[in-house]
């Protein structure tokens, strides 16, 4: 197995830290991860990116061409990013902040109302764990337990009592990637 | 999980670092942030100067009376720098540094990988004396180049650079226990100073005199020519004549091939990825990562030319080390470099299309 996967939105949504929290669980998991942050200059709502590869074999390069997965929390991302796909990947991305959904007809396209749900919920910084449920859904690569693992290295001592409105927005993701799997 | 900061930063202190001082810039700033957490709980001082030049001087001047020091900055602090690794060198003061790439001129990309200060760090101060640059391209690299820089230091007395870049600093990767704790296969460094000793360490007995002016033995000034020659010629020949002693090199060479690939950090990950996916397919490549770009491992890249028609080099510059290739290798061989510096890191697949002409 080797997931290479692109999380991309805007500095402050959470972006780096989904990405974080991902790798932690695939190490959690006893597979060699690799995470690797971009991000511009800016303090916030700059542009943000990590690339993140769980594989069983040694991971040679962080460097990559091309993607399995990509998860979009925003148009400039989704403009940037929608042709590095593979083929038959994956692109998932928030839908109340895509204006322009991608076009492309070779790959799954799934989307999900994380903002809202966010909203609903009363904590809209889960969104990002609402998608990252949905991408767990979506990909069931790693145990839902593990995320929770890894997202407890991430999240400073200060904020674990958020854990559990965190865990909750993963499962609302799960089950909203459910509903909107592709045939 | 660790990152390249942390790396460098753990291989400092298992060197038996105690004193650094620093200024934060990106992408440096996470070795800053790890001595200053670290230093203390060993009995060392990590200290944040008011600027760079002020933290390189505080460097120099904890090593001068003995300590064992480390600093850590980006382009833009290696300029402000510059001055005092010439005082460095001249004062034969042992001295890590490393140097975290971002994309340049000035300010730059500030977020992004470069490898565009090879030749700077070779050059960055007055005179043209040598000093050590190493190159990691992972994590347990890292580790293990950064111990090993503070034995050259110790060792040659000078300056020793750690080049790295953004993304091998700030990469997060699982790393296997053992690669972390098991040194490499690498050739020892002897322990007992090079050239007539100098010794930053007598403070007892006598009292040492330093001087960035050319000077005696003793430390002090003299205009003598004599005198000066003998001194300057040594500051290069103690690198120079044990060039052998200082190249590292990891050569994965093919029989029967007669392309060669030859890369240093952050682009050596991309090399490592093409060669696997060529041999998969059957062809026949070499490849060698050079750890120890200054002084330049002449006959260690020699070495691997047998057979050799062509040679891709991929680095994140205009083509800083292609160019000193070039002045090792026969001119049948053809140079091909795989350059970028738009901030994007150059992929296996960029020198994939290369090789595939």
């Amino acid at each position: 197995m080797k997931r290479e996967t692109l999380i991309a939105g805007f500095g402050g949504q959470g972006v780096l830290s989904m990405g974080m929290t991902l790798a932690y669980a695939g190490m959690i998991e006893g597979k060699n991860v690799s995470w690797m942050p971009s991000y511009g200059p800016e303090m916030r709502g700059g542009t943000a990116n990590c690339t993140i590869i769980i594989s069983d074999e040694k991971i040679s390069s962080p460097i990559i061409n091309a993607y399995d997965s990509i998860i979009i929390l925003n148009q400039p991302s989704m403009d940037k990013f929608e042709s590095v796909v593979k083929i038959n990947g994956q692109i998932l991305y928030e839908a109340n902040n895509i204006i322009n959904p991608p076009t492309r007809n070779d790959v799954d396209i799934v989307n999900i109302p994380a903002n809202k749900e966010a909203l609903i919920m009363g904590q809209k910084k889960v969104m990002n764990m609402i998608v990252l449920g949905a991408f767990l859904g979506l990909n069931p690569v790693l145990k839902p337990e593990s995320i929770m693992e890894g997202l407890k290295k991430v999240l400073p001592k200060r904020h674990h009592h958020l854990l559990p409105i965190n865990e909750k927005a993963l499962e609302v993701g799960i089950s909203l990637a459910y509903s909107k799997s592709p045939s | 999980m660790v990152d390249g900061a942390a790396a460098i930063a753990r291989g400092a202190l298992d060197a038996g670092c105690n004193f650094y001082a620093g200024y934060p810039i990106t992408p440096a700033s996470g070795i800053l942030a790890h001595m200053l957490r670290e230093l203390p709980k060993v009995g060392g001082i990590g200290f944040q100067g008011e600027d760079e030049i002020s933290s390189i001087g505080h460097c120099i001047g904890a090593a001068s009376a003995g300590a064992t020091v480390f600093t850590a900055t980006s382009g833009p602090g290696l300029s402000l720098y510059s001055e005092n690794i010439g005082l460095a060198i001249m004062m034969e003061i042992p001295l890590v540094i490393a140097i975290s790439q971002r994309l340049g001129p000035s300010t730059g990309a500030a977020t992004a990988s470069a490898q565009g200060d090879i030749q700077f760090m070779r050059w960055c101060t007055s005179g043209g004396y040598p000093v050590i640059v190493l190159a990691p391209t992972n994590i347990p690299e890292s580790y293990h180049l950064t111990k090993r820089a503070f034995k050259l230091a110790k060792r040659f007395r000078n300056p020793v650079f750690i080049a790295t870049d953004k993304d091998t600093v700030m990469t997060t990767e699982s790393v296997p226990v053992d690669e972390m704790i098991n040194a490499p296969d690498w050739p020892e460094i002897p322990t007992e100073p090079v050239g007539k000793p100098l010794d930053p360490y007598q403070i007892n007995g006598t009292i040492h005199h330093y001087t960035g002016s050319s000077h005696t033995e003793e430390g002090y000034i003299t205009k003598d020519p004599d005198i000066i020659a003998q001194f300057n010629e040594r500051l290069k020949n103690k690198i120079e004549s044990h060039i052998d002693e200082i190249s590292l090199v990891k050569a994965d060479l093919q029989e029967g091939a007669d392309t060669l690939i030859i890369s240093y950090g952050v682009s050596a990950r991309s090399m490592e990825a093409v060669v696997i996916q060529l041999r998969s397919q059957g062809e026949k490549v070499s490849a060698l990562t050079v750890y120890s770009l200054w002084p330049i491992p002449e006959k260690k890249i020699q070495d691997c030319l047998r057979g050799i028609k062509r040679i891709i080099i991929p680095e994140m510059n205009h083509g800083q080390y292609r160019h000193e290739i070039e002045r090792l290798v026969n001119r049948d061989i053809e140079l091909i470099g795989v350059n970028r510096v738009d901030t994007i890191l150059i992929t296996p697949e960029e020198i994939m299309e290369t090789y595939h002409g």
